[in-house]
């Protein structure tokens, strides 16, 4: 055997051995958790750091093989308008303003306005109205409500006509705050996905109750500020973080020294401002040798009610309480004037990026912005368990057929191209280990269809070899002009198919971007394994005795030199 | 195999136009259900939802009817107007099917597709009580505009991009446009065979059918490289005689891949689950048109294409100004770096004609004509830049 053949024998070998062990993982340094659980399995040995698994498939498996929902959200942009209007400045008695309260939400009725979502307030002499843009333009918007309004008042003036759109830090706002909530309702591997402009992708795998979680996930966020009483003193923020991103423990304590639930801390204490008030603008800002802060800025009226408050409560403990959790709880050191600094606490290792967290958190909190579900897959792990069992009987069925079928007709080129097939299979499962490329459904098509391309690549060189061999060249220049001669036919397909692969990636959505990625690294590896690895082994039968039977090669004696 | 298609001196060119017509015969009959019966777009395309529970127990094929109206029943007493089937696999079925449609412009149109299933849920569980749901898929109308869009425009620059592939690597655009032509076809067919069956239209037949394209180019490919190979070997002959000879000699590989694909593509059709079952169908379909158009189209078609250009030469000689043969046009310049062996499977050429390709053709044309003699600097400069273009691929 000559040296480079050697040495590529090596190589092959070292690349399977390799693809095997990160699929099949029968040796780790970590732990072996459970996708599904999120348990840590025992090793069956363990020897130092190295730890020995029974082999198990490694490859994650994508929610239509495993169960669990795939959700497509949609975040829907929101208008802001304030009128001025004479009539409401004047004195008015309580009933009388609920009175007119009513009145001017039902004028400013949802058919009215055009948009389903929309929500009034009456503040001092202002009418301040939130809608959702659904299609239509703010000015359009404004134009109506200013219509219908001035039907009711004599003198009403537009102040305040702005829109919110879905911006890019607004989504990942909303992306951060779903997170939080997936997070604590306790899944296993989700998948948030920000698909801009204005979307969201959740997978949740193994869920077991998918509508719960829903509605959780798609509930409009709630902020608020709110004042400790002063009977708790704050106990302690527990060193460690939770397995839940951003969920700190805070424990408070009564007068006795008791530790009392932070539920109960938060029930107690009133609502000073709410997210409402809040402008989106909050910013970390971390300047060498000074503390980090995180910035946050009320508007319009809250302003000065936290103005006041601040003054008469300075020491007071503030709780930042987002859906109904305690994220933050600051010590007032001032008087804030509408605008303040959250500090301290943030200059720990981790910190900024704590600060970060509540900067996005205050921001999603801020944004109270409307989610819509314009997508719901969900299967059980009943099915998935099913399907992947089917599938993958199938393909293996399959991949048999196509195994007898080269052997018998191809003879001896087709057993070394079986070899190089399954060499195949396995270098592949390795790649998208290695891109950690899930499998979903279609992805296993993919798989069962490349091996497809892999076998057609093999026909080519074969038939081309048949053809040489008639002619009646040598052994050895026979395979040297099929491989060469059929290279250039082998890649312009493959091309052909890597390129409409990346097309379906580009323009396809979730699981037909798992089949394309798929194709792709199939169609790739299957350059490796059809071309090169088939001829090594073919070169190396040319050096036996097998070689001089063109028998072997599907060619019969008689028709050398016929051609 | 291989020996049947290559002894048989079949006239497959000479045939063409009834290749031509067979496959105009089935676009047209698919064509003309799309326009009678419409397609069968799943809830992809229109929006809705697509419920599947499973059943305790496999339902025995003369109880298919009684299951199914007692079924409807229960979705009509859940107040949800809906498409039902049964389904299964390998011949065990055990599985009901509920598409339900939402109107495209009503609002909240998630919360109205929950309320349905959730109905039909409780419906058919008085109905049937060990069945259970085993997956759901809700989109709104709103998803399933888009995904038409992307689908149109996925499959447009997957042609877009194998037209320009194939002319970057072949003579002209008479070879990609055959190409592309083949590849339509395929699309074509494969949409009539679903407007036929009215088997579901999801973004897997999209999937499937780009797929298949990329697939059946494969087939175009060998098939054009083996005639441009012939080209450079036959000068003697005519393009469709080479043709010919090229789809001959290439037949045992088409179809030989070809079967290898349905080989497994049949096995998942009938073991795989049912989510794969209209996938592979679109597979099937596609590959057995890609097979039969790089043979019977594409190839014939570049045929036709180069006859008219032969018979606009030919016109052009008697005219008095001198044309290049044909095949001279055609072939490229040769690697430098050559194989050493006899030209395959056709008649030895002599030595010359090895040779031969070495010489500049397409590249240089001095006006004397004798450009392989006497090369001017420009003109070998020109083809050493040829050759590098090439051999860049």
């Amino acid at each position: 055997m000559q040296a480079r053949t050697r040495w590529w024998l090596i190589g092959i070998l070292v690349l399977v051995i390799a693809a095997a062990m990160g699929v099949f993982e029968p040796i780790k340094f970590r732990d072996r958790t459970d996708p599904n659980t999120g348990e840590t399995i025992p090793p069956v040995k363990q020897i130092g750091p190295v730890r020995l698994y029974r082999p198990h498939f490694g490859i994650t498996l994508g929610l239509d093989l495993r169960g669990g929902s795939h959700l497509v959200l949609q975040a829907q942009g929101q208008a802001l308008y304030e009128f001025v209007a004479k009539e409401l400045s004047e004195p008015m008695s309580d009933e009388e303003h609920t009175a007119l309260y009513g009145e001017v939400v039902n004028l400013l009725s949802p058919e009215a306005i055009g948009t389903e979502k929309r929500d009034v307030q009456l503040r001092d002499d202002r009418i301040v109205v939130q809608t959702r843009l659904d299609d239509t333009d703010v000015s359009e918007q404004a134009g109506t409500i200013a219509n219908l309004l001035a039907t009711r008042f004599s003198d009403v003036e537009m102040k305040v006509a702005e829109s919110q759109p879905i911006t890019r830090e607004n989504l990942t706002s909303i992306e951060r705050i779903i997170e939080e909530r997936v997070n604590a309702y306790g899944v296993t591997e989700p998948v948030i996905q920000r698909q801009p402009p204005d979307r969201l992708i959740v997978e949740l795998p193994g869920i077991k109750d998918p509508e719960k979680a829903k509605e959780l996930i798609r509930q409009t966020a709630v902020l608020e500020f709110r004042h400790v009483p002063k009977k708790y003193a704050f106990g302690e923020r527990s060193p460690e973080k939770t397995e839940v991103v951003g969920d700190w423990v805070f424990t408070f304590r009564d007068p006795t020294g008791q530790e009392v639930p932070t539920n109960q801390v938060i029930d107690e204490s009133p609502v000073i401002a709410t997210g409402r008030d809040l402008k989106p603008n909050s910013r970390v800002i971390a300047m060498a040798g000074q503390p980090t802060q995180v910035t946050f800025e009320l508007q319009g009226q809250a302003a000065k009610t936290f103005e006041d408050f601040t003054r008469g409560h300075v020491k007071h403990y503030l709780a930042v309480v987002l859906d109904g959790k305690m994220i933050t709880a600051p010590v007032i050191r001032s008087t804030i004037p509408g605008r303040g600094v959250i500090e301290g606490g943030f200059d720990m290792p981790g910190g900024l990026e704590e600060a970060r967290d509540l900067s996005i958190l205050l921001n999603a909190g801020a944004l109270p912005f409307d989610l819509e579900y314009i997508e719901n897959r969900t299967v059980s792990a009943q099915l998935g368990q099913d399907a992947l069992v089917k599938s993958l009987y199938a393909g293996l069925i399959g991949l048999l057929a196509v195994l007898v079928f080269m052997a018998l007709y191809y003879r001896l080129p087709g057993l070394l191209a079986d070899l190089a097939l399954i060499i195949y299979c396995i270098l592949l499962l390795g790649a998208m280990k290695l891109v950690n490329q899930v499998l979903t459904l279609p992805g296993i098509l993919a798989v069962i269809l490349s091996i497809g391309m892999a076998v057609d690549a093999n026909i080519i060189i074969f038939e081309r070899l048949k053809e040489e061999i008639r002619t009646g060249k040598t052994m050895r220049s026979a395979v040297e002009a099929a491989f060469k001669r059929a290279w250039a036919a082998i890649l312009d397909s493959n091309v052909c198919s890597i390129g409409t692969g990346f097309v379906l990636f580009y323009f396809g959505t979730g699981p037909i971007k798992g089949f394309a990625v798929t194709l792709i690294i199939g169609v790739a590896v299957s350059l490796f394994t059809a071309v090169t690895v088939t001829r090594l082994f073919v070169n190396m039968v040319l050096n036996t005795p097998l070689a001089r039977n063109v028998g072997l090669f599907g060619v019969s004696p008689a028709e050398v030199g016929e051609a | 195999m291989v020996d049947l298609f290559r002894q048989k001196r079949w006239d497959l060119v000479g045939y063409r136009w009834l290749w031509f017509a067979i496959s105009l015969a089935v676009i047209v009959t698919g064509m003309v259900f799309w326009a009678i019966r419409g397609l069968n777009y799943g809830i992809d395309f229109t929006g809705g939802g697509l419920v599947t529970y499973q059943f305790e127990e496999a339902v025995s094929p003369d109880t298919h009817t009684a299951t199914l109206s007692k079924a409807r029943e229960a979705v009509s007493e859940a107040g949800v107007e809906a498409q039902l089937q049964l389904a299964g696999t390998a011949g065990r079925t055990d599985q009901l099917l509920v598409r339900t449609q939402i109107a495209p412009d009503i609002s909240n149109q998630d919360a109205v597709l929950d309320e349905q299933r959730d109905a039909l849920g409780v419906e058919l569980a008085k109905a049937y009580p060990g069945i259970t749901e085993v997956q759901s898929e809700l989109v709104t109308p709103v998803v399933s505009k888009e995904l038409i869009h992307k689908a149109i425009y996925a499959v447009a620059w997957g042609c877009v991009f194998i037209l320009f592939w194939i002319r970057i690597r072949y003579f002209d655009f008479k070879w990609a446009g055959s190409a592309l032509v083949a590849l339509l076809h395929d699309v074509l067919v494969l949409v009539g065979v679903f407007a036929i069956t009215q088997k579901e239209i999801n973004s897997p037949f999209v999937a499937a059918a780009l797929t298949v394209v990329g697939y059946s180019v494969h087939d175009t490919i060998v098939l054009f490289d083996r005639i441009r190979e012939n080209l450079r070997l036959r000068k003697g002959d005519t393009f469709a005689e080479t043709a010919n000879i090229s789809l001959l000699e290439t037949m045992a590989r088409s179809v030989n891949t070809v079967l290898t694909v349905l080989l497994v593509l049949i096995a998942v059709y009938m073991l795989g689950g049912v989510s794969l079952k209209n996938f592979t169908f679109a597979l099937i379909i596609g590959m057995v048109a890609g097979g039969y158009s790089s043979i019977f189209n594409a190839a014939q078609l570049l045929v036709v294409l180069k006859n008219r250009e032969e018979r606009k030469l030919a016109a052009r000689r008697s005219a008095g100004r001198p044309a290049r043969r044909m095949a001279e046009r055609v072939a490229p310049p040769r690697r430098t770096k050559r194989v050493v062996s006899e030209p395959t499977s056709v008649d030895k050429q002599p030595a010359a004609a090895e040779k031969q390709p070495e010489k500049p053709q397409q590249e240089v044309e001095s006006p004397a004509g004798d450009a392989g003699e006497r090369m001017s600097r420009a003109a070998r400069k020109k083809l050493k830049a040829g050759r590098k273009r090439k051999r860049r691929f």
